[in-house]
């Protein structure tokens, strides 16, 4: 009994460590993302539209992609194509993103990489540079444009316009038409904000609506912080459909800088081919550097911000990391806000994880917030202060430097409790480390080892293995085949001795051999279904067998009636004088005991 | 007692028939001690070189990769030392000496480091054999199995070997050789897969980037002998993870080198 459970257990075992054993890594399934850039001409003038195509191809996953700063380039035009296809049982989808772009100067202009997310990888393309040449203006239009009328066509006085702003510039074409423009402040610091707005006045009602072009802004950061308003105006008793558009522009530049002039151009109406052009004058400012003495903290913010920060836990453990998250929340360029200067922390070390940010527009002023998150990880256990975060900027309004600091903040590290134990140095007697240098090389072993074999062995090998498998299951299955021929033999034992049985019955006649014939098909018949001779036994004695088989009392009895009237006739025939109708009852018997058996 | 001997006696056979010598190991010893020489002689550069030349021979030894690392740490490619001190760690991982230096130069870098890398269970089990392969241990487990399925079928045919009491003995030895050599395997696939995922930098400083591809400025850079999870390779480009922080991006290949290079 107990060498069957050893058996059975290093069965179950062994079957288990093979399974183990033959198991393999999940297979790593191939790639097929892809991101590419490309603009449709490298070398362009300042008078050519560069189209930049990003394409991105993906199975599943593709998040928005990111663009670089496009600094020296002016956004003109924007468009997404997408398709799907399906191929070998995958569904791959394309985007196309394209951007049509002016260069805003001549010389190197550089296209940073676009990042594109794809199922959890950040996939970036290659930085692509344009060689901007100055170019040749293209071909005026043939159709008459007024272009730059006279200011002495002026509707209006120029300080009703102005309003105590001295840097509107207005023209006028006539007097159905005219156009101004202007900025909040002409004078502002490097990277303080400023508000271009440019106002289109028609006296005539449009038939085809007025196409305008904004300037280019060249040495400025656009966010393209644009609004675009229409609106009735009376002027000196006249009225006019005013269309104003504003943007909120950054001067990137230190030092005299001109805002192109805006454009309109107005139909001819609904039965002319002619097309007028109004444009501004340009605006004249000056943009003033950042003073001097700017504190170490100052990393270029400009405008006005609060900083705060936060940990996801205040107590970690040796081993485990925390997340500084850094927010600063105010007025100014978001789009280019500078990080912190993040400081070392000893003890610690950082690693830059993720920056976002959100902008709005308030009040014709930008606000919004960057999140900056930062993953620390501590050296040693212990209580460390982590020491105040400073955000430096400059003030435009009150024309000077500010900085803004968040509170000290107080994190438990406690030791790892799963470390293998350190090393510790060995401390001298005055407190420095007795430790200063590697131990010294071993000297050689006796043997050097041999290399460690690959992880997978012969194929042979693993093939032997399978070899018990093999033999077990042609045991199990040769075994099987033998019990059910033996089963079906001895299921098949009643249904031929009944045969033989009935055989025996067409061969009765009137004589005792008859009656002897007839008792041995019965006989031989009982003793296959009882599994022992019948002949032998007491016909009461066949009772109790019988009844366990599952035979009803009432053939029990016809049965042993049928026995009885046979073992008479051996001496009297007189039973079987109805040689037929014997042998129907006997067959019948036969038949229904079969029948009761099996059921 | 007789079976424990024959048993004993089976398996020693097997690694021995299993174990490879590689090269002249004569002479090669002789190179060895030429390499410690030159170690003691201070020109720790010749004797890495001379050290690295064995490795390069196929060798794969505790104190090899000991004393190598120690010529890369005197040579001051600390990347590299710490590289070969966790060669040797794996190959010896209770080995004292490798640990104190490894913990010295780590000390010295104040880098990322696999210390709290978790170890898995059956990692552990391998450590614990290391002066058995991998294929020692799976052709164990194949010879007692092919035993056990022998045994097996004898019980199942029965006779006189149902109710043999040696057959008994045979089988349950032969089971707990499979579960023995078994874990031993699977540990040793597993730590040749731990290892594998853990590399050092070895260039003066790698850049991290958000994809494989180089941009204008990286994430954050690692210095030499930064120690990180080896996530994914692409072309020339590595994915990496610092450990225990999930920070992650790609480095250049080129200056990563896995603790075993699978030559991906």
């Amino acid at each position: 009994m107990a060498s069957k459970n050893i058996v059975k257990t290093g069965l179950l075992l062994a079957l288990l460590s093979a399974v183990a054993l033959f198991a393999a890594p999940p297979p790593i399934h191939a790639q097929t993302s892809s991101v590419t850039a490309e603009v449709d001409r490298a070398d362009p003038t300042l008078y050519d539209t560069v189209t930049l195509t990003v394409t991105v191809t993906g199975e599943n996953n593709i998040g928005a992609p990111v663009f670089p700063t496009l600094s020296g380039l002016q956004i003109v035009g924007r468009k997404i194509n997408s398709q799907q296809s399906y191929h070998q049982g995958r569904v791959t989808a394309e985007f196309r993103f394209i951007i049509e772009m002016r260069p805003r100067h001549t010389g190197t202009i550089v296209i940073g990489p676009v990042r594109v997310p794809i199922g959890g990888d950040t996939y970036e393309t290659a930085p692509i540079t344009l060689n901007v040449t100055q170019g040749v203006p293209p071909t005026p239009s043939p159709m008459p444009t007024p272009l730059l009328p006279p200011a002495s066509s002026l509707l209006r006085p120029q300080s009703q316009l102005n309003q105590g702003d001295p840097s509107l510039d207005t023209s006028v074409s006539d007097g159905s038409f005219f156009i101004e423009s202007e900025v909040d402040n002409d004078a502002p610091y490097l990277g303080e904000q400023i508000t271009y707005r440019s106002k289109f006045y028609a006296s005539d009602p449009f038939f085809i609506r007025p196409i305008h072009r904004p300037p280019d802004f060249v040495g400025f950061w656009n966010p393209d912080r644009t609004d675009r308003r229409e609106y009735p105006e009376i002027i000196e008793g006249n009225g006019y459909s005013v269309i104003e558009y504003s943007a909120i522009v950054f001067p990137t530049i230190a030092g005299d800088i001109s805002i192109e002039p805006s454009t309109v151009g107005v139909p001819g109406g609904i039965l002319s081919s002619s097309f007028r052009e109004y444009a501004s004058p340009p605006i004249d400012l000056q943009i003033k550097p950042l003073p001097s003495n700017e504190p170490a903290s100052f990393t270029g913010a400009v405008g006005k911000f609060e900083i705060e920060a936060e940990l996801d836990t205040d107590s970690l453990a040796v081993g485990e990391s925390l997340t500084l998250t850094v927010e600063i929340e105010g007025q100014g360029n978001f789009d280019t806000l500078p990080d912190p200067a993040w400081r070392d922390i000893p003890g610690w070390r950082a690693f830059e994880n993720d920056s976002v940010h959100r902008s709005f527009v308030q009040d014709g002023v930008i606000n919004g917030t960057k999140t900056f998150q930062r993953v620390l990880v501590p050296d040693s256990a212990g209580d460390f202060d982590l020491p105040p975060i400073e955000y430096s900027y400059f003030d435009p309004e009150i024309e000077r430097y500010v900085t803004a600091s968040t509170q000290s903040i107080s994190v438990h590290v406690a030791p790892d409790p799963n470390a293998a134990p350190i090393p510790e140095p060995v401390m001298t007697e005055d407190g420095a480390p007795a430790v200063t240098d590697i131990r010294h090389i071993k000297p050689a072993p006796r043997g050097i080892g041999s290399p460690s074999d690959p992880t997978q062995i012969n194929p042979v090998i693993w093939g032997l293995g399978v070899l018990p498998f093999a033999a077990l299951l042609a045991s199990f299955a040769w075994r099987w085949a033998v019990a059910r021929r033996e089963a079906a033999r001895i299921a098949a034992a009643p249904i031929r001795a009944r045969r033989q049985a009935l055989a025996r019955m067409s061969d009765l006649d009137a004589s005792s051999s008859g009656a002897d014939v007839a008792t041995a098909a019965l006989h031989g018949y009982l003793s296959v279904i009882l599994g022992r001779s019948s002949s032998s036994l007491p016909i009461t004695e066949l009772e109790a067998p019988l009844r366990e088989l599952g035979v009803t009392d009432n053939t029990i009895q016809q049965l042993m009636g049928a026995l009885r009237e046979l073992d008479q006739s051996r001496f009297a025939p007189q039973w079987l004088a109805d040689e037929g109708g014997a042998a129907k009852a006997v067959a019948e018997i036969v038949r229904r005991m079969e029948r009761e058996i099996q059921t | 007692m007789k079976i424990l001997i024959s048993v004993v006696v089976s398996f020693v056979t097997i690694f021995a028939v299993s174990s490879v010598s590689y090269g002249d190991e004569l002479t090669d010893m002789n190179i060895f001690a030429f390499a410690s020489a030159l170690y003691d002689d201070g020109n720790y550069e010749e004797a890495a070189r001379t050290y690295q030349h064995l490795v390069g021979l196929g060798y794969e030894d505790p104190t090899l990769y000991y004393n190598l690392a120690n010529s890369y740490y005197k040579s001051d490619d600390l990347g590299r030392a710490i590289l070969n001190y966790l060669r040797a760690n794996r190959l010896a991982p209770f080995d004292e000496d490798i640990a104190a230096n490894l913990e010295f130069v780590r000390r010295q870098l104040d880098s990322p480091n696999s210390r709290e890398a978790a170890t898995p269970v059956f990692v552990q089990i391998a450590e614990f054999a290391p002066w058995v392969t991998f294929n020692q241990s799976a052709i164990a487990v194949l010879v007692s199995w092919l035993v056990f399925g022998t045994l097996a079928a004898l019980y199942i045919w029965g006779g006189r070997f149902r109710t043999s009491i040696t057959v008994s003995r045979l089988a349950a030895v032969a089971v707990l050789c499979i579960f023995i050599f078994g874990s031993i395997t699977i540990g040793k696939h597993m730590e040749r897969l731990h290892w594998e995922r853990i590399a050092v930098v070895t260039a003066e400083s790698a850049g991290v980037y958000h994809g494989p591809r180089e941009s204008l400025d990286p994430r954050f850079s690692l210095d030499a002998g930064s120690e990180v999870r080896l996530l994914d390779r692409r072309g020339r480009w590595s994915k990496i993870g610092i450990f225990d922080t999930g920070v992650e991006g790609w480095v250049e290949s080129a200056g990563v080198e896995s603790v075993i290079d699978s030559g991906g």
